[in-house]
């Protein structure tokens, strides 16, 4: 027998954005930062006629924004609210297999093996190799999953404005942060949390610099790059080159600096520090 | 996704079969035959731990609805796995239960078919990172 509705990696954040979502409300779904990806745009229609809500692609439009692994360029306001899919919630998995002792470790606030992770990586590795899903301190109390996304969205959740719920539908688990929340990535006091490094990358369409870019590779083997959040490249499309005529503010400004200035910091000697 | 237990049964029995099906009537209390409805059953064997049992043949059993002989044969591993005094955590009743179940399972292998750029992007980033800036050889490769 087949479930007619696999039990694939949306499944959590559409069980919540289904029981939020009225009839008054306006969705903005995507995934991967794409509005019209297959998978988007079912859920997308699937949630409208459930719930006869309206939906939109622009940020600054929706009351209710689902999202498969990205956060949208443009600041998300206290009137909305965002739905994160997770596949994995369990932010200890790799140093604790057992996930009743790592609620036991959450308990107690034993994170060290969790510290251990990170400084081995800067012994192999020289930096922390840690990609998507790169976990956060929230509250100053507990280390959490912020589900896959890049780590260019990471420090967007710290201080914001939003709710953001959390839901992994496979393993029966939601969390949330509360607005005006501290949410910090796991760093050490001379080792810092980095975002991708995109600044040298330019979109291909709209000419956008210092936001999430898509690498495209090309024939000739170099390789092109396109906003990742497609409901902004709209707006920038829109715009010409200056997108702040038609969007909102967003979380990096058009030189790159985050809006919470001193939020991400760089060693000595980094390129990246201003 | 956590990882499997060491285990390879040898399978004794595999029983594909009609079950009866009686139900107690609400009213009569009699005994009420609804019909035939599908079962398996499965029996492995294994030594399963060398250090423990190496001399000793141990069984699991399974039984499901349907005809179903892979899933038989799955369920009766777990159940021998899930007997030991300290089971490997991927044997416990919460590791099954998350991530054992067909459907969830299916699911989770499904999953593989959606896009997965951004995250892939995030991890060449680290990739480069590291191949940009190689870690210093620390003073204990070097030899004397």
């Amino acid at each position: 027998m087949k479930c007619p509705s696999p039990a694939v990696g949306e499944r959590g954040g559409l069980q919540v954005t289904l029981t939020l979502t009225g009839q008054e409300d306006r969705i903005k779904v995507f995934d991967q930062g794409a509005d019209e990806s297959v998978n988007a745009a079912n859920l997308r229609r699937f949630i409208a006629r459930m719930t006869g809500c309206s939906t939109t692609t622009d940020t600054t439009q929706a009351t209710i924004l689902q999202s498969r692994h990205r956060i949208p360029e443009e600041m998300l306001r206290d009137d909305q609210i965002l739905v994160l899919q997770v596949p994995d919630p369990e932010p200890l998995r790799s140093v604790e297999f057992d996930t009743s002792r790592a609620q036991e470790m959450h308990a107690f606030k034993d994170y060290g093996l969790m510290w251990l992770k990170l400084y081995e990586q800067l012994v192999r590795y020289g930096s922390f190799i840690q990609g998507a899903s790169y976990p956060v301190m929230v509250h100053k109390r507990y280390v959490m999953s912020p589900s896959p996304i890049p780590r260019w969205d990471t420090p967007k959740l710290n201080q914001s404005a939003h709710l953001t719920i959390l839901c992994a539908g496979r393993e029966k688990r939601i969390y949330a942060i509360p607005p005006w929340t501290d949410v910090e990535p796991l760093e050490f006091s001379d080792r810092f949390f980095h975002v991708e490094d995109h600044s040298e990358w330019v979109c291909r369409l709209s000419g956008v610099r210092h936001k999430f870019m898509n690498e495209i590779p090309l024939a000739d083997g170099t390789s092109g790059f396109e906003l990742s959040d497609t409901g902004y490249l709209s707006k920038a499309l829109k715009s010409g080159s200056d997108p702040a005529q038609s969007a909102g503010a967003c979380y990096f400004d058009a030189d790159g600096h985050f809006h919470q200035p001193g939020f991400l910091k760089f060693e000595e000697g980094d390129a990246r520090k201003e | 996704m956590r990882g499997y237990g060491p285990v390879h049964p040898t399978v004794n029995e595999i029983r594909l079969s009609h079950a009866d099906l009686i139900v107690k009537h609400p009213v009569t209390g009699a005994d009420i035959h609804l019909g035939p409805i599908r079962m398996s059953q499965g029996e492995v064997v294994s030594t399963f731990s060398e250090k423990q049992m190496a001399n000793k043949l141990n069984l699991g059993f399974c039984a499901t609805f349907g005809w179903n002989e892979i899933k038989v044969i799955a369920g009766s591993m777990l159940d021998m796995a899930m007997d030991l005094p300290e089971p490997h955590a991927s044997q416990t009743e919460e590791y099954v239960l998350y991530h054992t179940e067909s459907v969830e399972s299916s699911g989770f292998c499904i999953h593989y078919k959606l896009p997965h750029y951004v995250t892939f992007n995030s991890t060449v980033d680290n990739l480069r990172r590291v191949a940009q800036n190689p870690p210093k050889q620390t003073s204990t490769h070097e030899t004397t």
